[in-house]
């Protein structure tokens, strides 16, 4: 059972773990020996220190239980219900694609939305570019007025963190 | 609270109920007092809990705090991860702490809507502008809640979907979608203590910002009638109207005209900035976030920027409407 | 499998609400993590204090790992910004981002020599851990010896020690764990003395 253990710490027991993983809550000999091997490794590789795992367990304990919520699959999620499509004409949009942002591309949504007229500029072409700290202090002075943030508190100023991250993050 | 609110049953008179005239007897009334109790509750409640923010392929995690007693309201957020960040809300003034850059930037709210947050003028504006219902009950971080949807009548705006805790109001996910019902952005709590004793010292920020090394905004904000100065908006997308005027400054720079529009739930800001050489000048152009669609454009010797979390439509439209005459 | 995966496996139950998984991976990096804020955190009790801050936060953020990277770079990540916090709050200087951004959180190998803790028992403790560890070392048959060599400090796949060691990989296991058992042994007294079992 131990050796099974210390395989899975490499990461070298083939198929699936999850017996194990639940052998060690219930096995306290197994856990402590999850805990010593451990030890072992930091030690021979210089990781001294006090453990700090038992004052975070007990703080864990307090803790309320984490869920993560499904994981989010795209952002085209088709509700049926809410048919509202009218027909489009869209103006020529000039795009603005947020740099460095990973992740965030430039928007083809936009694109797409209806019916083009003559004067669209293809996305690719544009090489404009808001400056992203400019961005944020127009949001951070918008967002007190917004009904929708109303409900929320200052739950939406979490929009404007993303601007400030690009900006500092590079 | 202690026994469920059965909104539904229009006969319970809700304390903050307002009377609800003909003009919106089409949409579902008891769908309005939903609404009603959700900004109700966003104002009244005292919570505590973790909510992820989701726009697109980017996840955030933030921790928020917000507390009403006889101090008054206090509110704190706190992104738990990525970049370092801290919101405080106490009164009428918003503090932003951004380690990254070392920066505190402080803004007052003045004309922002006192409790209770919802007027009935507000309300006739909502059910002109979107067709409110409500949906099925749904659970979410362990609540039950009840969906309230309000969809858009015509393209200038935006779909929301609500889910609020049927004991409190408490709102406790929001998804906006655009006119393909994609959806744009979601706000859900994952963990949320409603009521009982938060204590206060959940306010406190960590940082200081009379501490010498913060480089601090200070947003000083003015009520102002822009039009005396030259400015106007010639026209508005329908269903929007004007509900702010302020001069202001905004990332260090003074003078700035700011004008809200807003069609009784999304407001739309329009900032007009004089043109400085301190920065690089901005193109015209058209940028979105999620929810939030940013447009500029130059004006003579000033930058017209357009915000707001209403589709591209609108916040073009508006840009497009603004005027300088001397 | 290997030990992303596990990683990856521990994360996804805590995800769905076990809390004992992510006491697995506390267990396995908080010597690791403290390591790493002692570089920017002179005083061993306050990266005691930043580090459990930090594992809280990761908990609470957990929702929003999404498996893009490394658990341990994302935890390095939080690790970071927290002792970036704590010294901002304290008013101390936030290091230079070049002080901060070492892109190497995987690689990150200390061989700095012990670090002085605050109390003389933890001092005590931390160079009997380090001796009775290296004396076990010592007194280990050969092929026990290098075999848990090769795995903890050069990081080498088991197929890659059976290939060194021109032996089967069922042995390498065997010898790996045999090692620990060993080392764990005589480890064992030591981390029971006293009802404090800080260690």
């Amino acid at each position: 059972m131990k050796e099974k253990l210390s395989a899975i710490i490499d990461g070298e027991l083939e198929g699936d773990i999850h017996a194990h993983l639940g052998r060690l809550r219930t096995d306290p000999d197994l856990r402590a020996a999850w805990d010593v091997y451990h030890l072992i490794g930091d030690t021979l590789r210089g990781h001294t220190s006090p453990a700090i795992a038992p004052r975070v367990i007990s703080r864990l304990s307090e803790e309320p239980t984490v869920l993560a919520p499904p994981r989010a699959r795209s952002t085209v999620t088709r509700i049926g219900r809410y048919g509202m499509y009218a027909a489009a004409s869209m103006a020529a949009v000039a795009v603005v694609a947020w740099t460095a942002f990973p992740g965030w591309h430039t928007d083809s949504q936009l694109a797409g939305g209806g019916v083009a007229t003559t004067a669209e500029i293809p996305a690719e072409n544009l090489v404009v570019n808001l400056p992203a700290s400019d961005v944020e202090n127009y949001l951070l002075a918008h967002q007190p007025y917004s009904h929708v943030s109303a409900m929320q508190g200052v739950a939406p100023y979490v929009r404007s963190v993303a601007e400030e991250r690009r900006a500092a993050g590079k | 609270m202690d026994f469920a609110w059965r909104a539904w049953h229009p006969v319970r008179v809700l304390p903050f109920l307002l009377p609800v005239s003909a003009a919106i007897a089409q949409t579902d009334t008891s769908a309005l007092q939903w609404l009603q109790r959700i900004y109700a509750a966003s104002e009244k409640l005292s919570y505590a809990g973790t909510f992820v923010y989701q726009q697109g392929q980017r996840v955030e995690t933030s921790r928020i705090v917000h507390i009403v007693d006889s101090s008054g309201p206090g509110e704190r957020l706190e992104t738990l991860d990525g970049v370092p960040r801290e919101i405080v809300r106490t009164g009428d003034e918003v503090v932003c702490y951004l380690p990254a850059s070392m920066t505190v930037k402080i803004d007052k709210q003045p004309g922002r809507r006192p409790f209770p947050a919802i007027l009935s003028e507000q309300l006739k504006d909502v059910s002109d502008n979107y067709t409110v219902k409500k949906g099925e009950i749904e659970r979410v971080g362990g609540y039950n809640c009840q969906v309230v949807t309000l969809d858009p009548k015509d393209r200038m705006r935006y779909g929301h979907r609500l889910w609020a805790d049927l004991n409190t109001g408490m709102l406790l996910r929001a998804k906006t979608f655009n006119e393909k019902d994609e959806m744009l952005e979601q706000f859900t709590f994952t963990q949320i203590k409603i009521g009982g004793n938060i204590g206060r010292d959940q306010l406190k920020p960590r940082y200081s910002r009379q501490s010498k090394d913060w480089r601090v905004e200070d947003s000083g904000a003015i009520r102002a009638n822009l039009a005396e100065t030259g400015w106007t908006i010639r026209s508005k997308p329908p269903g929007f109207r004007t509900v702010a005027e302020l001069i202001r400054t905004v990332g260090g720079t003074g003078g700035v005209g700011h004008i809200v529009l807003s069609d009784g739930l999304a407001a739309i800001s329009v900032f007009i900035e004089p043109a400085t050489s301190k920065r690089p000048a901005p193109h015209a152009g058209l940028a979105r976030q999620g929810a939030i669609n940013v447009y500029t454009r130059p004006v003579g010797n000033f930058w017209v920027t357009v915000v707001g979390e209403a589709p591209a439509e609108s916040v073009k439209y508006i840009a497009n409407a603004v005027e300088y005459h001397k | 499998m290997d030990e992303r995966d596990l990683d990856r496996q521990l994360v996804e139950r805590a995800q769905r609400g076990d809390k004992h998984a992510f006491e697995l991976l506390v267990s396995k990096y908080q010597r690791k993590l403290a390591r790493l804020l002692a570089r920017f955190i002179r005083d061993p009790s306050e990266v005691e204090d930043v580090a459990q801050e930090a594992f809280i936060k990761a908990y609470r953020a957990l929702p929003s790992f999404r498996g893009d990277s490394a658990f341990y770079t994302w935890l390095y990540r939080i690790g970071i910004n927290t002792a970036k916090n704590y010294l901002v709050a304290m008013g101390r200087r936030a290091p230079t981002a070049t002080e901060f951004n070492s892109e190497d959180a995987e690689g990150f190998e200390d061989a700095e020599q012990l670090r002085d803790v605050n109390t003389p028992e933890s001092v005590l403790m931390s160079k009997e851990i380090a001796h009775t560890v290296n004396n076990a070392m010592e007194q280990l048959p050969e092929e026990l010896r290098n075999a848990i060599t090769l795995r903890e400090l050069e990081g080498l796949s088991y197929e890659d020690i059976a290939t060194i060691m021109n032996c089967p990989i069922g042995t390498v296991r065997s010898r790996i764990f045999r090692a620990r058992e060993a080392i764990a042994e005589r480890l064992r007294p030591l981390l029971d003395t006293g009802k404090d079992k800080r260690w």
